[in-house]
């Protein structure tokens, strides 16, 4: 047995214990009618508060409603004080005997997981418990009201007695009635509020307790104005009324729990039979929905390659945190295979074996879905990357548009000045129209460097025309640092593949010399198990920014275009490693 | 000068096959016969017999390397054609394929140089004349590598420039008009760096470019 368990026997056992001294002291009174009556009532709601808070508490022990829920009928068990006979503790008696009423307030401003939401609701329900001990004071101080004669003619003196002093007493009694009226008043509009914001499950869960509890405060406010106002015969009958409806509490929670049970196993029954007859198309949500009676519900879904969650779009999902006050989700899983979660609204959490039956009912369908989704989210990607490809073009274009025009083109135009200008000098000063021609002889060769330098850049002849093994070669040549070919393919690769490999090289290695300040890369390209794997590491400091520049996304994208992928190892202090892998 | 070496131009471009046909002309070749694709070039040098064919790496049908396997067919073919490939690129590939097997008359030039007609028509002599010439920017570039142990960091400036002009495939005389200096210093350098670079001296200019090259090439 945990140390809960044997704690909460242990109260339940006090509970019996205080139960039967109450008894005894209603037995021994001397001045109680009814007191059979009286017994049973008493025991029975007590005891059914205490019973059902000991179960709330069993079952959720992280919630605090369980405690105050027990509370609530320890607290009630005090008002038998005022069977004593002895003036003492028949005035204590009178002194507690109206606490269980706002412990129960405070059970249903706290309610669900007994704790209050706003501070300020600390010092109203602290008002309420300050009042009560309050309230009966001004008649233990100068003596009974004339309904209290009445009603007892036979109650001990009260101990505090200090002299009759009926206009004083009243006029306290008015002012704490009034407060009393108030702050029922306030718990009510909370109370109300609360419910007008909850979300259906909610609602629910909280139907039972909220509305009996509605029920007593409206009765017992109505009982304490009626006796301000000193209607008795009326202020009596609304005081049963509200007793009566406050022993009904635990009953009406513990009939709202097993309904709400029996309801739910029943819609998960129906579940399963409905999944069972048409496999999932887009109606799994709602099916879900209705079985757990939330219709805020949502379905996500486990992508096993990507270690990411997506939606039904295939979009990115982030789950509510472990402490989200508003949504919580359930994992649900195939065959010890992880495939989705149900993300659902936060008091569905206090139901964890409804849950579990609703998840695993819901594996196989999930399973179906989540392949949709991951179909989903991979168009998705497709379609970023598509435009990603598409303006990397248009840049390119771009860029190749400026360099024509900042380079060659206005060599051009230099040298058709330099050459019209050589035209007009020809006859007469031949030597400096000879001087202008080598002139614009120099210029052509520039022009002619640049636009061989520009074409290489856009798709260097000697790939198509001898292959990956003797391009890499003349990059490795031209690169301002020593590159080590360590392994090229023996046989061509197919076309598309050499290019991506060629640029992925080129633009690494263009990276290495731009920011690895490295002395030396080493580039491998191979064949392995139906992929062409692509290598560059240099000697470098490594801590490069995979998001860094359009460069290496460009080419992430131009190798995933192939079906393949590309990984970034760059710790900082150990060079740089870009690999790629494309299948063949 | 042999007045009357005979040559065949091999180019898809009309205008630069014209361009180079005049430019020929008038250093004093005479140009035998003109081709715009590799087979036309073959059937023309099979027909004329030429001393050296001036051809384009691109060609139609594919417009890929058409020259270049043309070049290769006819050093086999007809071993008294000379060959000297223009290239639109600098690819030390295409060059050290063509300059392995054998550097006698045969040549790679970046079609730029065509505009230099002095360098150009001495390459042309060069390669009708048995010898071979390699375009200095294919010589820079395999110069110019980035290797672990440089053995070529253990030249001297002059020794470089000299290795640079032994690999574009000049002759001593050669290279001792262009770097002003007398022909026995040039052949002091020439033994230095292969002493240097640990290579057997030959004599003759092509035998010599192979060697340069093929330790330019194994050496990266």
């Amino acid at each position: 047995m945990t140390s809960l368990n044997r704690a909460l026997v242990a109260i339940a056992l006090s509970a019996v214990v205080a139960g039967g001294a109450a008894a005894a002291l209603v037995v021994s009174s001397e001045h109680t009618p009814n007191k059979g009556l009286g017994i049973v009532l008493g025991l029975v709601t007590a005891w059914a508060f205490v019973g059902t808070g000991l179960y709330a508490w069993w079952r959720r022990p992280g919630s605090r409603f369980g405690a105050l829920f027990t509370a609530v009928g320890f607290t009630y068990l005090l008002g038998s004080l005022t069977a004593s006979d002895d003036s003492v503790v028949f005035t204590i008696g009178v002194v507690v005997s109206n606490l269980f009423f706002v412990v129960f307030a405070h059970v249903l401003l706290s309610y669900p997981d007994g704790r209050l939401q706003e501070r300020w609701h600390a010092w109203l329900l602290g008002a309420g418990y300050a009042l009560c001990v309050v309230g009966p004071l001004p008649q233990l101080l100068w003596g009974w009201t004339e309904r209290m004669q009445e009603s007892c003619p036979d109650c001990p003196e009260s101990a505090l007695l200090v002299a009759r002093n009926d206009t004083l007493r009243d006029a306290l009694n008015a002012v704490t009635s009034v407060i009393g009226v108030a702050i029922v008043a306030t718990v009510l509009v909370i109370l109300i509020r609360r419910w007008r914001a909850a979300t259906p499950p909610q609602r629910r869960g909280m139907a039972p307790i909220l509305w009996s509890g509605v029920a007593m405060l409206v009765l017992l406010g109505s009982a304490l104005g009626s006796d301000a106002a000193g209607i008795s015969r009326l202020t009596d009958v609304l005081g049963w009324l509200g007793l009566l409806v406050f022993a009904s509490v635990p009953w009406v929670f513990l009939i709202g729990l097993v309904r709400s049970r029996v309801a739910r196993a029943g819609a998960v029954s129906e579940l399963l039979l409905r999944l069972g007859e048409a496999p999932g198309t887009g109606t799994l949500r709602a099916r879900l929905a209705d079985a757990l009676g939330d219709r805020s519900l949502q379905l996500v879904f486990w992508l096993e390659d990507k270690g990411s969650w997506v939606d039904a779009h295939g979009h990115p999902f982030a789950l509510p945190a472990d402490d989200d006050p508003a949504r919580g989700w359930t994992a649900v899983e195939l065959e010890g295979r992880r495939v989705g979660a149900i993300v659902h609204d936060r008091t569905l959490s206090d139901d964890p074996e409804l849950l579990g039956s609703v998840a695993a009912a819901a594996g196989l369908a999930m399973e179906n879905e989540r392949l949709q989704a991951q179909l989903r989210a991979r168009v998705e990607e497709l379609r970023a990357s598509r435009a990603r490809i598409v303006e990397a073009g248009t840049q390119e274009r771009r860029r190749l548009e400026r360099n024509l025009h900042d380079g060659a083109q206005q060599r051009l135009v230099a040298m058709s000045l330099t050459l019209r200008l050589a035209q007009s000098k020809v006859e007469k000063d031949p030597e400096k129209a000879v001087e202008m021609l080598a002139g614009a002889q120099e210029e052509l060769t520039l022009a002619q460097a640049e636009l061989r330098e520009l074409a290489r850049g856009i798709h260097p002849a000697v790939l198509s025309d001898r292959g990956l093994g003797a391009a890499l070669e003349a990059l490795a040549g031209r690169a301002p640092i020593e590159v080590d070919l360590a392994e090229l393919p023996g046989d061509r690769l197919p076309e598309p593949i050499e290019a991506a490999a060629y640029f992925v090289v080129a633009e690494a290695l263009t990276n290495v010399a731009k920011y690895a300040h490295a002395s030396h890369a080493t580039v491998r390209v191979a064949r392995m198990n139906g992929r062409a794997v692509v290598e560059v590491a240099d000697d470098g400091i490594g801590g490069a920014d995979p998001g860094r520049g359009s460069g290496l996304r460009g080419l992430a994208d131009r190798v995933a275009a192939l079906d393949g992928h590309m990984l970034l190892d760059s710790p900082a202090g150990s060079g740089t490693r870009l690999r790629a892998e494309i299948p063949v | 000068m042999n007045d009357s070496l005979r040559v065949v131009i091999a180019d898809d471009s009309v205008l630069l096959r014209e361009g180079l046909s005049r430019l020929l002309e008038e250093s004093g070749f005479e140009v035998a016969g003109q081709a715009g694709d590799a087979e036309d070039l073959l059937r023309k040098v099979g027909a004329h017999h030429p001393d050296v064919a001036v051809v384009d790496v691109r060609m139609p049908p594919t417009h890929t390397d058409e020259g270049l396997r043309a070049a290769h067919r006819i050093r086999a073919e007809h071993p008294d054609t000379a060959v000297l490939v223009l290239s639109q690129y600098v690819e030390e590939a295409y060059a050290l394929e063509l300059l392995s097997e054998s550097t006698e008359r045969t040549g790679y030039l970046l079609k730029d140089r065509v505009a230099d007609v002095d360098t150009f028509t001495d390459a042309v002599r060069r390669v009708a004349g048995g010898g071979s010439a390699l375009d200095p920017e294919v010589v820079a570039l395999l110069l110019g590598r980035r290797r672990r142990e440089d053995p070529l960091e253990a030249l001297t400036a002059r020794e470089r420039e000299v290795l640079a002009l032994m690999a574009e495939g000049r002759s001593n005389a050669a290279i001792a008009e262009a770097l002003v200096v007398t022909e026995r210093a040039v052949e002091k350098h020439v033994t230095s760096i292969f002493s240097k670079l640990d290579l057997t001296p030959t004599v003759e200019d092509h035998r010599r470019v192979l060697a340069v090259l093929a330790y330019l090439k194994a050496s990266e």
